[in-house]
Protein backbone atom coordinates (compact mmCIF):
# COMPACT_ATOMS: atom_id res chain seq x y z
CA UNK A 1 0.00 0.00 0.00
CA UNK A 2 1.78 3.53 -1.04
CA UNK A 3 1.15 6.56 1.24
CA UNK A 4 -1.33 7.76 -1.56
CA UNK A 5 -3.77 4.66 -0.95
CA UNK A 6 -3.00 4.65 3.25
CA UNK A 7 -4.39 8.52 3.29
CA UNK A 8 -7.28 7.65 1.45
CA UNK A 9 -7.90 4.56 3.42
CA UNK A 10 -7.52 6.90 6.59
CA UNK A 11 -10.11 8.85 5.27
CA UNK A 12 -12.68 6.19 4.75
CA UNK A 13 -11.96 5.54 8.72
CA UNK A 14 -9.50 2.57 8.07
CA UNK A 15 -6.90 2.92 10.86
CA UNK A 16 -4.81 0.61 8.75
CA UNK A 17 -4.11 3.48 6.77
CA UNK A 18 -2.64 5.41 9.67
CA UNK A 19 -0.47 2.08 10.87
CA UNK A 20 1.32 2.39 7.09
CA UNK A 21 1.81 6.08 7.77
CA UNK A 22 3.26 6.10 10.81
CA UNK A 23 5.42 3.05 10.12
CA UNK A 24 7.05 5.36 7.18
CA UNK A 25 7.56 8.77 9.37
CA UNK A 26 7.55 8.37 12.97
CA UNK A 27 11.26 7.82 13.44
CA UNK A 28 12.17 10.36 11.50
CA UNK A 29 9.35 12.60 13.16
CA UNK A 30 10.56 11.03 16.89
CA UNK A 31 14.14 11.72 16.12
CA UNK A 32 13.47 15.69 14.77
CA UNK A 33 11.03 16.33 17.82
CA UNK A 34 13.90 14.96 19.70
CA UNK A 35 16.25 17.03 18.90
CA UNK A 36 13.63 20.05 19.64
CA UNK A 37 12.21 19.09 23.01
CA UNK A 38 15.12 17.64 23.94
CA UNK A 39 13.45 14.55 25.75
CA UNK A 40 13.33 11.41 23.86
CA UNK A 41 10.29 9.94 26.33
CA UNK A 42 8.52 13.23 25.43
CA UNK A 43 9.54 13.23 21.91
CA UNK A 44 7.55 9.64 21.34
CA UNK A 45 4.30 11.82 23.51
CA UNK A 46 4.42 14.29 20.97
CA UNK A 47 4.42 11.62 17.98
CA UNK A 48 1.72 9.07 19.52
CA UNK A 49 -0.42 12.05 19.66
CA UNK A 50 -0.07 13.66 16.73
CA UNK A 51 -0.57 10.36 15.25
CA UNK A 52 -4.11 10.47 16.86
CA UNK A 53 -4.50 14.11 15.79
CA UNK A 54 -4.06 13.18 12.30
CA UNK A 55 -6.45 10.17 12.88
CA UNK A 56 -9.06 12.97 14.17
CA UNK A 57 -8.41 15.83 11.43
CA UNK A 58 -7.68 13.77 8.18
CA UNK A 59 -10.79 15.05 6.82
CA UNK A 60 -8.75 18.46 6.75
CA UNK A 61 -6.31 17.19 4.92
CA UNK A 62 -5.65 17.95 1.12
CA UNK A 63 -4.96 14.67 -0.43
CA UNK A 64 -3.48 15.57 -3.42
CA UNK A 65 -0.36 16.48 -1.28
CA UNK A 66 2.02 14.64 0.07
CA UNK A 67 1.45 13.79 3.40
CA UNK A 68 4.73 13.55 5.06
CA UNK A 69 5.58 17.06 4.98
CA UNK A 70 2.47 17.87 6.55
CA UNK A 71 2.76 15.31 9.23
CA UNK A 72 6.43 16.47 10.44
CA UNK A 73 5.40 19.87 10.53
CA UNK A 74 2.49 18.86 12.83
CA UNK A 75 4.84 17.05 14.60
CA UNK A 76 7.70 20.40 14.80
CA UNK A 77 5.23 22.55 16.05
CA UNK A 78 3.77 20.66 18.64
CA UNK A 79 7.32 19.79 19.87
CA UNK A 80 8.29 23.48 19.38
CA UNK A 81 5.38 24.35 21.29
CA UNK A 82 5.96 21.61 24.55
CA UNK A 83 9.54 22.92 24.56
CA UNK A 84 8.43 26.41 24.92
CA UNK A 85 6.52 25.31 27.79
CA UNK A 86 9.01 23.46 29.39
CA UNK A 87 11.62 26.26 29.67
CA UNK A 88 9.43 28.34 30.95
CA UNK A 89 9.25 26.15 34.23
CA UNK A 90 12.66 24.40 33.69
CA UNK A 91 15.45 26.36 33.11
CA UNK A 92 18.70 25.04 31.21
CA UNK A 93 21.29 25.72 33.54
CA UNK A 94 22.47 22.38 33.55
CA UNK A 95 22.74 22.00 30.01
CA UNK A 96 24.83 25.77 29.79
CA UNK A 97 26.97 23.77 32.52
CA UNK A 98 27.51 20.66 29.80
CA UNK A 99 28.28 23.39 26.82
CA UNK A 100 31.22 25.30 28.82
CA UNK A 101 32.79 21.53 29.79
CA UNK A 102 32.67 20.43 26.58
CA UNK A 103 33.56 23.32 24.49
CA UNK A 104 36.96 23.74 27.73
CA UNK A 105 38.13 19.81 27.16
CA UNK A 106 40.95 19.36 24.78
CA UNK A 107 39.73 19.01 21.00
CA UNK A 108 41.31 17.68 17.75
CA UNK A 109 41.81 19.17 14.59
CA UNK A 110 38.65 20.71 13.01
CA UNK A 111 38.85 18.28 9.99
CA UNK A 112 37.87 15.29 12.54
CA UNK A 113 36.02 16.67 14.80
CA UNK A 114 32.71 15.33 12.84
CA UNK A 115 34.37 12.29 13.56
CA UNK A 116 34.14 12.50 17.43
CA UNK A 117 31.33 12.61 19.92
CA UNK A 118 32.96 15.98 21.39
CA UNK A 119 31.45 17.78 18.69
CA UNK A 120 28.16 15.90 18.72
CA UNK A 121 27.89 16.76 22.38
CA UNK A 122 28.82 20.19 22.06
CA UNK A 123 26.28 20.85 19.16
CA UNK A 124 23.52 19.27 21.29
CA UNK A 125 24.66 21.59 24.32
CA UNK A 126 24.48 24.49 22.15
CA UNK A 127 20.91 23.35 20.35
CA UNK A 128 20.01 23.41 23.71
CA UNK A 129 20.64 27.10 24.47
CA UNK A 130 18.93 28.09 21.46
CA UNK A 131 15.04 29.49 21.76
CA UNK A 132 12.79 26.64 20.84
CA UNK A 133 11.20 28.08 17.45
CA UNK A 134 15.23 28.95 16.40
CA UNK A 135 16.06 25.59 17.59
CA UNK A 136 13.34 24.10 15.06
CA UNK A 137 14.36 26.09 12.66
CA UNK A 138 18.00 24.51 12.68
CA UNK A 139 15.90 21.16 12.91
CA UNK A 140 13.72 22.07 9.87
CA UNK A 141 16.79 23.25 8.27
CA UNK A 142 19.40 21.21 8.58
CA UNK A 143 17.98 17.86 9.89
CA UNK A 144 14.78 17.62 7.71
CA UNK A 145 16.32 19.25 4.95
CA UNK A 146 13.59 22.13 4.11
CA UNK A 147 14.78 24.71 2.74
CA UNK A 148 13.44 28.59 3.42
CA UNK A 149 10.76 28.87 1.12
CA UNK A 150 9.19 25.28 2.51
CA UNK A 151 9.84 26.03 5.74
CA UNK A 152 8.20 29.78 5.97
CA UNK A 153 5.26 27.78 3.66
CA UNK A 154 4.97 25.32 6.62
CA UNK A 155 5.15 28.22 9.17
CA UNK A 156 2.91 30.07 7.14
CA UNK A 157 5.27 32.84 7.57
CA UNK A 158 7.04 35.07 5.27
CA UNK A 159 10.43 33.93 3.89
CA UNK A 160 12.44 36.78 5.56
CA UNK A 161 11.22 35.90 8.83
CA UNK A 162 12.84 32.22 8.51
CA UNK A 163 16.04 33.66 7.04
CA UNK A 164 16.01 35.94 10.21
CA UNK A 165 15.12 32.81 12.51
CA UNK A 166 17.72 31.03 10.66
CA UNK A 167 20.66 32.89 10.34
CA UNK A 168 20.22 34.25 14.49
CA UNK A 169 20.08 30.61 15.09
CA UNK A 170 23.29 29.98 13.32
CA UNK A 171 25.22 32.97 14.64
CA UNK A 172 24.36 31.82 18.14
CA UNK A 173 25.62 28.56 17.19
CA UNK A 174 28.72 30.07 15.25
CA UNK A 175 29.12 32.07 18.75
CA UNK A 176 29.09 29.12 20.78
CA UNK A 177 30.94 26.64 18.80
CA UNK A 178 33.41 29.12 17.96
CA UNK A 179 36.13 27.59 20.10
CA UNK A 180 35.61 24.12 17.59
CA UNK A 181 36.17 26.06 14.64
CA UNK A 182 38.00 29.32 15.78
CA UNK A 183 40.94 28.03 13.31
CA UNK A 184 38.57 27.99 10.52
CA UNK A 185 38.82 31.47 9.48
CA UNK A 186 36.47 30.87 6.53
CA UNK A 187 33.80 28.26 5.87
CA UNK A 188 31.14 28.02 3.91
CA UNK A 189 28.47 27.93 7.52
CA UNK A 190 29.99 30.76 9.04
CA UNK A 191 31.14 33.28 6.72
CA UNK A 192 29.83 32.96 3.07
CA UNK A 193 26.15 31.72 4.03
CA UNK A 194 26.33 34.17 6.99
CA UNK A 195 27.17 37.48 4.43
CA UNK A 196 23.94 35.58 1.86
CA UNK A 197 21.53 35.47 4.60
CA UNK A 198 22.48 39.23 5.66
CA UNK A 199 21.97 40.06 1.91
CA UNK A 200 18.55 38.45 1.38
CA UNK A 201 17.15 39.57 4.74
CA UNK A 202 18.05 43.03 3.93
CA UNK A 203 16.24 42.68 0.60
CA UNK B 1 32.46 23.00 11.18
CA UNK B 2 29.93 24.04 8.55
CA UNK B 3 26.49 23.48 7.49
CA UNK B 4 27.26 19.91 6.24
CA UNK B 5 29.06 19.30 9.43
CA UNK B 6 25.47 20.56 11.56
CA UNK B 7 23.55 18.54 9.94
CA UNK B 8 25.85 15.17 9.80
CA UNK B 9 26.08 16.19 13.41
CA UNK B 10 22.24 16.34 13.86
CA UNK B 11 21.80 13.02 12.47
CA UNK B 12 24.75 11.58 14.32
CA UNK B 13 23.24 12.19 17.77
CA UNK B 14 19.13 11.25 16.59
CA UNK B 15 20.90 7.70 15.16
CA UNK B 16 22.15 7.52 19.24
CA UNK B 17 19.41 8.79 20.58
CA UNK B 18 16.61 6.78 18.87
CA UNK B 19 17.17 3.63 17.76
CA UNK B 20 15.97 2.91 14.38
CA UNK B 21 13.51 0.01 15.12
CA UNK B 22 10.91 3.05 17.28
CA UNK B 23 7.54 1.56 16.78
CA UNK B 24 5.13 3.66 18.00
CA UNK B 25 2.60 2.00 16.30
CA UNK B 26 1.13 -0.31 19.27
CA UNK B 27 0.95 2.61 21.77
CA UNK B 28 -0.88 4.57 19.11
CA UNK B 29 -3.26 1.44 17.98
CA UNK B 30 -3.53 0.66 21.76
CA UNK B 31 -5.18 4.49 22.19
CA UNK B 32 -7.25 3.81 19.09
CA UNK B 33 -9.01 0.50 20.91
CA UNK B 34 -9.31 1.81 24.30
CA UNK B 35 -11.00 4.85 23.24
CA UNK B 36 -12.23 4.59 19.66
CA UNK B 37 -15.10 7.55 19.71
CA UNK B 38 -13.17 9.62 22.15
CA UNK B 39 -10.81 9.12 19.20
CA UNK B 40 -13.06 9.95 16.36
CA UNK B 41 -16.38 11.32 16.53
CA UNK B 42 -18.43 13.42 13.88
CA UNK B 43 -18.21 11.14 11.15
CA UNK B 44 -21.87 10.00 11.79
CA UNK B 45 -23.14 12.74 10.16
CA UNK B 46 -27.26 12.63 10.09
CA UNK B 47 -28.40 12.50 6.34
CA UNK B 48 -31.41 11.29 7.20
CA UNK B 49 -34.22 12.88 4.36
CA UNK B 50 -37.39 12.72 4.61
CA UNK B 51 -39.48 11.30 2.34
CA UNK B 52 -41.62 7.81 0.80
CA UNK B 53 -43.46 6.59 3.11
CA UNK B 54 -43.57 2.74 3.49
CA UNK B 55 -42.97 0.07 6.26
CA UNK B 56 -40.22 -0.28 8.25
CA UNK B 57 -38.33 -3.23 7.99
CA UNK B 58 -37.10 -5.31 10.11
CA UNK B 59 -35.62 -8.52 8.88
CA UNK B 60 -33.46 -11.73 9.78
CA UNK B 61 -32.51 -12.60 6.43
CA UNK B 62 -32.09 -16.11 6.25
CA UNK B 63 -29.88 -15.65 3.05
CA UNK B 64 -26.97 -13.90 4.47
CA UNK B 65 -28.18 -10.70 4.05
CA UNK B 66 -29.37 -9.53 7.36
CA UNK B 67 -30.49 -6.20 8.74
CA UNK B 68 -30.48 -2.92 7.51
CA UNK B 69 -28.62 -0.35 9.66
CA UNK B 70 -29.18 3.32 9.13
CA UNK B 71 -26.24 4.93 6.98
CA UNK B 72 -26.34 7.09 9.97
CA UNK B 73 -25.23 7.03 13.49
CA UNK B 74 -28.64 8.51 14.80
CA UNK B 75 -30.09 5.66 13.08
CA UNK B 76 -27.40 3.03 13.63
CA UNK B 77 -27.85 4.14 17.44
CA UNK B 78 -31.41 3.39 17.44
CA UNK B 79 -31.26 0.70 16.16
CA UNK B 80 -29.04 -0.92 18.68
CA UNK B 81 -30.57 0.57 21.06
CA UNK B 82 -33.69 -1.32 19.47
CA UNK B 83 -32.19 -4.90 19.09
CA UNK B 84 -28.99 -4.94 20.95
CA UNK B 85 -29.21 -2.63 23.50
CA UNK B 86 -26.49 -4.65 25.65
CA UNK B 87 -24.32 -3.20 23.03
CA UNK B 88 -26.17 0.35 23.28
CA UNK B 89 -25.75 1.41 26.69
CA UNK B 90 -22.09 -0.19 26.95
CA UNK B 91 -21.22 3.23 25.71
CA UNK B 92 -22.97 6.08 23.37
CA UNK B 93 -23.75 4.28 20.11
CA UNK B 94 -21.63 6.38 17.82
CA UNK B 95 -18.53 5.98 20.07
CA UNK B 96 -18.79 1.83 19.94
CA UNK B 97 -16.66 0.53 16.95
CA UNK B 98 -14.81 1.78 14.28
CA UNK B 99 -16.39 4.80 12.01
CA UNK B 100 -15.68 3.92 8.22
CA UNK B 101 -16.49 5.30 5.22
CA UNK B 102 -16.29 2.96 2.48
CA UNK B 103 -18.56 3.07 -0.91
CA UNK B 104 -18.83 1.03 -3.81
CA UNK B 105 -21.06 2.06 -6.68
CA UNK B 106 -21.79 -0.48 -9.52
CA UNK B 107 -24.68 0.97 -11.95
CA UNK B 108 -27.52 2.73 -9.72
CA UNK B 109 -27.00 1.14 -6.38
CA UNK B 110 -24.45 2.31 -4.18
CA UNK B 111 -23.45 0.21 -1.23
CA UNK B 112 -21.51 2.41 2.00
CA UNK B 113 -20.02 0.36 4.72
CA UNK B 114 -19.86 3.30 7.45
CA UNK B 115 -19.21 1.34 10.95
CA UNK B 116 -17.97 -2.01 12.15
CA UNK B 117 -17.62 -3.36 16.11
CA UNK B 118 -15.44 -6.65 16.68
CA UNK B 119 -14.88 -7.98 20.13
CA UNK B 120 -14.02 -11.61 20.98
CA UNK B 121 -17.60 -12.93 19.94
CA UNK B 122 -18.63 -10.99 17.23
CA UNK B 123 -18.53 -8.68 14.30
CA UNK B 124 -20.63 -6.12 13.84
CA UNK B 125 -20.93 -4.00 10.46
CA UNK B 126 -23.23 -1.05 9.64
CA UNK B 127 -23.93 -0.23 5.89
CA UNK B 128 -26.32 1.25 4.06
CA UNK B 129 -27.93 0.68 0.54
CA UNK B 130 -29.02 3.05 -1.62
CA UNK B 131 -30.34 3.42 -5.26
CA UNK B 132 -30.77 6.77 -7.48
CA UNK B 133 -33.83 5.65 -8.91
CA UNK B 134 -35.69 4.67 -5.78
CA UNK B 135 -35.73 1.11 -6.60
CA UNK B 136 -35.37 -0.81 -3.69
CA UNK B 137 -32.48 -3.13 -3.14
CA UNK B 138 -31.86 -5.82 -0.23
CA UNK B 139 -28.55 -7.12 0.35
CA UNK B 140 -27.84 -10.84 -0.42
CA UNK B 141 -25.53 -13.41 -0.72
CA UNK B 142 -23.33 -11.54 1.94
CA UNK B 143 -19.85 -13.01 2.89
CA UNK B 144 -17.28 -11.89 6.01
CA UNK B 145 -14.03 -13.43 5.96
CA UNK B 146 -10.79 -12.99 7.80
CA UNK B 147 -7.50 -12.34 5.83
CA UNK B 148 -7.03 -15.53 5.66
CA UNK B 149 -10.19 -16.26 3.89
CA UNK B 150 -11.78 -17.75 6.55
CA UNK B 151 -15.45 -17.00 6.88
CA UNK B 152 -17.28 -15.82 9.79
CA UNK B 153 -20.76 -17.73 9.85
CA UNK B 154 -23.44 -15.17 9.92
CA UNK B 155 -25.04 -14.73 13.34
CA UNK B 156 -28.00 -12.39 12.59
CA UNK B 157 -29.10 -8.42 11.35
CA UNK B 158 -31.61 -6.24 11.47
CA UNK B 159 -31.91 -2.78 9.45
CA UNK B 160 -35.10 -0.42 8.54
CA UNK B 161 -35.78 0.89 5.15
CA UNK B 162 -38.56 4.05 4.89
CA UNK B 163 -40.06 5.06 7.51
CA UNK B 164 -40.07 3.41 10.83
CA UNK B 165 -42.06 4.82 13.52
CA UNK B 166 -40.23 3.14 16.75
CA UNK B 167 -36.90 4.30 15.10
CA UNK B 168 -38.08 8.10 14.35
CA UNK B 169 -36.25 7.11 11.31
CA UNK B 170 -37.55 8.05 7.54
CA UNK B 171 -35.71 7.14 4.87
CA UNK B 172 -36.20 8.24 1.36
CA UNK B 173 -37.05 5.78 -1.40
CA UNK B 174 -34.54 3.18 -2.41
CA UNK B 175 -32.38 3.53 1.06
CA UNK B 176 -32.11 1.26 3.58
CA UNK B 177 -29.52 0.41 6.44
CA UNK B 178 -28.68 -2.66 7.68
CA UNK B 179 -26.18 -4.00 10.70
CA UNK B 180 -25.38 -7.62 10.07
CA UNK B 181 -23.83 -9.79 12.81
CA UNK B 182 -20.91 -12.38 12.40
CA UNK B 183 -19.19 -15.03 14.62
CA UNK B 184 -15.65 -14.24 15.37
CA UNK B 185 -13.89 -17.28 14.09
CA UNK B 186 -10.78 -15.18 13.28
CA UNK B 187 -7.53 -17.02 14.60
CA UNK B 188 -5.14 -15.25 15.88
CA UNK B 189 -6.14 -11.60 16.50
CA UNK B 190 -6.17 -11.16 20.13
CA UNK B 191 -8.13 -7.97 21.69
CA UNK B 192 -6.02 -5.10 21.13
CA UNK B 193 -5.05 -6.25 17.25
CA UNK B 194 -6.39 -5.35 13.91
CA UNK B 195 -8.24 -7.73 12.68
CA UNK B 196 -8.62 -7.59 8.62
CA UNK B 197 -11.63 -8.50 7.20
CA UNK B 198 -13.38 -8.26 3.95
CA UNK B 199 -16.71 -8.24 2.68
CA UNK B 200 -18.55 -9.03 -0.13
CA UNK B 201 -22.56 -8.43 -0.32
CA UNK B 202 -24.76 -8.74 -3.95
CA UNK B 203 -28.00 -6.25 -4.14
CA UNK B 204 -30.93 -7.81 -5.58
CA UNK B 205 -33.57 -5.64 -6.61
CA UNK B 206 -37.12 -6.34 -4.87
CA UNK B 207 -40.47 -5.73 -6.47
CA UNK B 208 -42.94 -6.56 -4.57
CA UNK B 209 -46.07 -8.20 -6.74
CA UNK B 210 -48.87 -6.61 -7.24
CA UNK B 211 -52.08 -7.34 -5.18
CA UNK B 212 -54.91 -9.24 -7.63
CA UNK B 213 -57.96 -7.63 -6.48
CA UNK B 214 -60.22 -10.16 -7.90
CA UNK B 215 -60.40 -13.67 -8.35
CA UNK B 216 -60.09 -14.57 -12.12
CA UNK B 217 -63.34 -15.18 -13.52
CA UNK B 218 -63.82 -18.65 -15.94
CA UNK B 219 -63.48 -18.27 -19.86
CA UNK B 220 -67.15 -18.84 -21.49
CA UNK B 221 -67.24 -22.07 -23.12
CA UNK B 222 -63.70 -23.11 -21.95
CA UNK B 223 -61.91 -24.51 -19.59
CA UNK B 224 -62.15 -22.98 -16.02
CA UNK B 225 -58.71 -20.61 -16.01
CA UNK B 226 -59.77 -20.60 -12.13
CA UNK B 227 -61.13 -23.78 -10.83
CA UNK B 228 -62.34 -23.08 -7.51
CA UNK B 229 -64.71 -20.27 -7.31
CA UNK B 230 -63.27 -17.67 -4.84
CA UNK B 231 -59.50 -18.26 -5.44
CA UNK B 232 -57.21 -16.10 -6.23
CA UNK B 233 -54.83 -16.52 -9.38
CA UNK B 234 -50.97 -16.03 -7.91
CA UNK B 235 -48.52 -14.82 -10.69
CA UNK B 236 -44.90 -16.04 -9.89
CA UNK B 237 -43.18 -13.22 -7.97
CA UNK B 238 -40.84 -11.15 -10.37
CA UNK B 239 -37.15 -11.30 -10.55
CA UNK B 240 -35.81 -8.18 -9.93
CA UNK B 241 -32.01 -7.10 -10.80
CA UNK B 242 -29.33 -8.42 -9.36
CA UNK B 243 -26.03 -6.19 -8.74
CA UNK B 244 -22.37 -7.10 -7.74
CA UNK B 245 -20.16 -8.62 -5.73
CA UNK B 246 -19.86 -4.90 -3.76
CA UNK B 247 -16.08 -6.48 -2.08
CA UNK B 248 -15.09 -4.32 0.67
CA UNK B 249 -11.55 -4.40 2.89
CA UNK B 250 -10.81 -2.74 6.18
CA UNK B 251 -9.31 -3.03 9.34
CA UNK B 252 -10.92 -2.61 12.76
CA UNK B 253 -9.26 -3.29 16.19
CA UNK B 254 -10.69 -6.09 18.17
CA UNK B 255 -12.06 -4.81 21.50
CA UNK B 256 -10.85 -6.23 24.73
CA UNK B 257 -14.64 -6.01 26.35
CA UNK B 258 -17.06 -8.00 24.82
CA UNK B 259 -20.14 -6.49 24.05
CA UNK B 260 -22.28 -9.60 24.16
Amino acid sequence: MDEREAVARLKRGDIGGLEVLAKAHQLRATRAADLIVRDRSLAEDIVAETLLHVYQRIEQFDASRPFGPWFLRCVVNAARDAATQRERQVPLSSEEVSLEQVLASPTPAPEALAEYAELRDAVWAALGRLQPAQRAAIVQRYYLGLNEREMASEAGCSPGTIKWRLHMAREHLRRWLRPLWQTVAVDGFSRSEMIETQKEVRS
Amino acid sequence: MNTQQLSRALHELEAERVPADLDLWPRVRARLVAQPGEVRRGRWLPVTRLGWVAVALVALLAVGATARVAATAPVIGRLLQLFEPEIAHQDDSASLGQALNLSQAIDNVTVAVEWAYADAQRIRVGYTLRSSDGRRFDPCHMTLTDETGAPMPFAMGYGVTGEAERLDVALPPGEGSYVSVFANEAQGVAPGELLKLRLEAEAEELILPTPVPTSVPAAPGGPAANPKPGSVLLEPLPVGERLGPFVFEFSIPVAASSAK
